[in-house]
């Protein structure tokens, strides 16, 4: 069954079910089916370092253990930064009401991929107010904090209208765009320097004139 | 950071550089006494273990069932649970043997989930860095317009790797800033095809942006492989 998420702006709350949209649902999916020599259908499988176990899918898991190599429960694991500092967790979106108070611009939009789109349909008790709908039919952006679950972070959504005026949300995540000046040349010139570097240092160990 | 052969309105084309604009969580964990902890990947069972292979050695669902309660001959003692690394995908046939030799065959799927066509599988090629630069098509659709047509899954800033570069780059982004738009680019000889950045990679339709301020500049490419439209009503 479809969720329903709560949002609020300017003090009026609407509700609205969501609805996940992919390429599957509108464009239809590509399979690739594999035969061996003799026309058999084959299966993906692992190949263990030994050469000789074969590993069917789902026959391997994931896990965190210590510097020791003993096993940890997911519960006693804690999440923390590159500083070493506790990552507080957040709640779900579904929990609390989302408030709509940022609009954005057009750039700040681009500036996020976007990993998931979803059909918003506000639910038939509640509506969503005309000040909104005039804001979003004008071409505004909200951006707003969204976790489906919860967890260690949110991700940056934003709520807006497609080009047929139905109600979306799209989540993205956060990007690394800057301005370049000519002087950039010089960082990528020093980057691919760098990197010229080490691969000599890899050839240096194969001294071609002992071939 | 793939190269990218990109001409420009005046035809002009040279190879520049686009960089993944994706910023990276770093999120670690630690264990009991603030001690880290690493993530290991584990056997659960390998295929001498599975429901078929059980089944030949035991013959019948009630003797596999009777060896069951009675002990665990699924269970690998020695293997099971051991840290696995330097991992290779392989196919393996219906008898769950190594296969050397395949055939792949491409199902196609409506959304609906009934089947359209099978084919021969194929293959796609790179194009970002070919002999023929990606076009600059002059086909310009407004910003506003764009955000509320297409899902854009993927950016790549468009880098220079040289002096000369730089001025190239600067004056497509300016001109594109100007406009206010983002531009339809395409690869092929006509410019109408998708980009692909590596052999069987996903192909996207691809969308310049520019922006300038000062002596510096943006150049984003936004891709794109989903509109943002509804499915048909039948399909849902």
């Amino acid at each position: 069954m479809a969720r329903k998420l709560e949002f609020k702006f300017s003090g009026d709350a609407f509700t609205c079910v969501i609805n996940k949209v992919d390429r599957t649902k509108i464009y239809g999916r590509v399979n690739t089916v594999t035969y061996d020599a003799n026309d058999k259908k084959c299966d993906l499988a692992t190949l263990a370092r030994d050469g000789r176990t074969i590993i069917p899918f789902g026959g391997t898991a994931s896990g965190y253990v210590n510097t020791e190599g003993l096993w940890i429960d997911r519960d006693e694991l804690v999440p923390i930064d590159r500083d070493g500092e506790k990552i507080p967790e957040v709640p779900s979106s579904f929990s609390a009401p989302t408030v709509l108070d940022e609009m954005v611009d057009v750039e700040t939009f681009l500036d996020h991929p976007i990993r998931l789109a979803y059909h918003l349909i506000s639910d038939e008790e509640t509506t969503i107010s005309s000040a909104l709908m005039e804001k979003l039919k004008a071409g505004g952006i909200y951006q707003f904090p969204f976790s489906y679950r919860g967890g260690i972070y949110f991700d940056p959504a934003f709520l807006m209208l497609g080009e047929d005026d139905t109600l979306w949300m799209l989540i993205g995540h956060k990007s690394d765009i800057e301005y370049l000046g000519f002087e950039q040349a010089a960082i990528c010139a020093a980057r691919a320097e760098e990197e010229t570097e080490d691969a000599d240092e890899e050839t240096d160990a194969f001294d071609f004139d002992m071939l | 950071m793939p190269n990218i052969n990109l001409s420009d309105a005046r035809l002009r084309d040279a190879v520049v550089k686009a960089e993944s604009t994706r910023r990276r969580r770093t999120v670690f964990y630690q264990g009991p006494k603030g001690l880290p902890a690493y993530t290991r990947k584990i056997l659960k069972g390998a295929v001498h273990q599975d429901y078929d292979s059980m089944l030949e050695k035991f013959k019948t669902n009630e003797a596999l069932g009777e060896a069951l309660v009675a002990g665990d001959p699924e269970i690998d003692f020695e293997r099971d649970g051991m840290f696995l690394w330097d991992l290779s995908r392989v196919y393996i046939n219906p008898k769950e043997e190594l296969v050397y030799r395949i055939r792949q065959e491409e199902v196609v799927y409506n959304p609906d989930g009934s089947e359209r066509e099978r084919r021969e599988q194929r293959r796609l090629e790179a194009n970002v860095d070919d002999e023929v630069p990606l076009t600059w098509t002059g086909k310009m659709i407004d910003k506003q317009e764009a955000v509320r047509r297409y899902v854009f899954a993927t950016k790549l800033q468009i880098v220079h790797i040289n002096g000369l570069t730089y001025d190239f780059l600067f004056s497509m982004a300016k001109e594109l800033h100007e406009a206010k738009s983002l531009m339809i680019l395409g690869a092929g000889p006509k410019g109408r095809s998708p980009l692909i950045f590596r052999s069987r990679s996903t192909p996207y339709r691809a969308f310049l942006e520019g922006r300038v301020k000062g002596d510096k500049y943006i150049l984003l490419m936004h891709l794109s492989n989903l509109e943002m439209k509804l499915p048909d009503e039948a399909d849902e």
